[in-house]
């Protein structure tokens, strides 16, 4: 057995205990901060949406010559798009001018014979889990549908209430 | 086992594995004294229902509006008063608006609560009073009356 | 030249000891008496400075929400939620000097800590007052423009 040293490996623990109670205590004491930058980036991303779909139905014939109104009245009903072709090209080019950099689908919600009815109209891919969805109602008429060339079935005396629903996300 | 407090061998390889273990500790203490900032005012931008009531009651306005300018070519073909289709057709968009809100669990209702005349041509709608409400479960919205001005 | 780690003289095995043992316990000694200063106070300033901003901007954020689409005729209301302490402090959200100041005061209860957010003027056309203290987590927000 040997017995030499005992003293030094004594010191060796003490310093070994020391030190790590240091770093422990030391590295306690620091605060990491960390900003919801991922959230603050959905906040922005859902405030862009709804002010392009706002811009696109309230904005003068001469700064775009199709709103939002016009665009979802000359929907053919029959039809809906898949990943590889949309419907609605004409509302997919101004929604692709002012959301850049941003991935977007675009459905509809309406009421058809008293049943929730959902069609897609643009697709662009498969939404994230940081996606946003931005809604805008508007309003169709018999004379809104026959100026824009639609399809929709709306009786002369009677309106449709049409749900567009923006979702995007960044890629 | 005799030979295991003898055996000088593999130091390195205790070494390496104490600073593992000692790293280790060190990220799990920092990474539990991570705080959070920025979620609830995030939080509070992002749940409350600002775009939506604000949309429902812009197009109620544009709603009413066309519904007035509807009325009056319906009624030179039908026998109807123009008070009354209007209620029909504003009574319409309240219902198909209902459904449209509550497929994403939002509360609304929508009603004509008065349809004002001119009181000098009495053809002639000049106002349309509407009451709005809305509720998603953490924000009430009542808007009782919403006047809407229709005489442009 | 005598090789230097050959050459033993000068060496003192108890010297080497006594020295290193009174710096790690001077060190030690250092790090003991400023832990509370520098490992318990300015951590929890800033924890609490940074989280009170945040109650804070999600006030103002909501505020302004609701002053924006405020109805002429009729009400609105809406809750928030908060958490109870911040950094172990109970804290008060005080607006009854909104009107005069256009602040909103997050208070702590214990510290004085105070941190102050603006509401950018609205509460010159929009009268905003009340106190909602962080014992509760539920809080309500309410406007009627008959009151």
């Amino acid at each position: 057995m040997n017995d030499q040293a005992q003293l030094h490996t004594l010191e060796g623990l003490g310093a070994a205990v020391l030190v790590t109670m240091t770093i422990l205590i030391i590295t306690q004491s620091t605060v990491v901060v960390t900003p919801q930058s991922e959230m603050f980036m959905q906040v922005d991303l859902k405030q862009t949406a709804s002010d392009t779909l706002t811009i696109l139905d309230v904005a003068p014939q001469i700064a775009i010559q199709h709103n939002l109104t016009e665009c979802v009245a000359s929907y053919n009903v029959s039809t809906e798009a898949t990943l590889l072709g949309g419907e609605l090209e004409i509302l997919d080019e101004e929604l692709s001018a002012i959301l850049a950099d941003t991935m977007y689908n675009v459905d509809l919600a309406y009421m058809d014979n008293g049943n929730l009815t959902v069609k897609h109209v643009v697709i662009n891919g498969m939404p994230t889990d940081n996606s946003v969805v931005a809604r805008r109602l508007v309003t169709l008429y018999n004379s809104t549908v026959t100026n824009s060339g639609g399809t929709w079935d709306i009786a002369d005396g009677d309106l449709l209430v049409v749900e567009v629903r923006l979702t995007a996300w960044q890629t | 086992m005799a030979n295991l407090k003898d055996d000088t061998r593999g130091q390195w390889i205790l070494l390496s594995g104490l600073t593992i273990a000692i790293s280790l500790v060190t990220v799990a203490v920092l990474l539990n004294q991570a705080a959070v900032t920025g979620y609830y005012s995030s939080n509070a931008a992002l749940e409350f229902p600002k775009e939506q009531i604000r949309d429902l009651t812009t197009q109620t306005r544009e709603t009413a509006q066309s519904a007035t300018l509807l009325a009056y070519q319906l009624n030179q073909s039908s026998n109807l008063s123009v008070p009354t289709i209007i209620t029909t057709l504003l009574e319409n968009y309240s219902m198909q608006t209902s459904i449209l809100y509550a497929s994403h669990g939002e509360t609304v209702d929508i009603r004509v609560s008065n349809v004002s005349m001119n009181t000098s041509n009495t053809t002639i709608v000049d106002s349309i009073w509407m009451n709005i409400s809305y509720y998603d479960g953490n924000t009430f919205y009542s808007s009782e009356p919403e006047i809407i001005e229709v005489n442009a | 030249m005598i090789p230097l780690h050959q050459d033993e003289r000068a060496v003192s095995i108890t010297m080497g000891y006594i020295m290193f043992s009174a710096i790690f316990i001077a060190f030690f000694v250092i790090v003991l008496m400023s832990a509370d200063e520098i490992l318990v106070d300015r951590p929890s300033s800033v924890v609490m400075e940074n989280e009170f901003s945040d109650i804070g901007n999600m006030m103002a954020t909501t505020l302004t929400d609701m002053y924006l689409i405020a109805p002429d005729n009729g009400r609105i209301d809406t809750s928030y939620t908060i958490p109870i302490t911040i950094a172990g402090e109970y804290y008060a959200i005080n607006a009854d000097t909104a009107t005069t100041d256009q602040i909103i005061e997050i208070v702590s209860s214990s510290s004085d800590r105070t941190v102050s957010v603006t509401i950018s003027g609205i509460a010159s056309t929009m009268a905003i007052n009340g106190t909602a203290l962080s014992s509760s987590q539920i809080h309500r927000i309410s406007y009627d423009s008959r009151k």
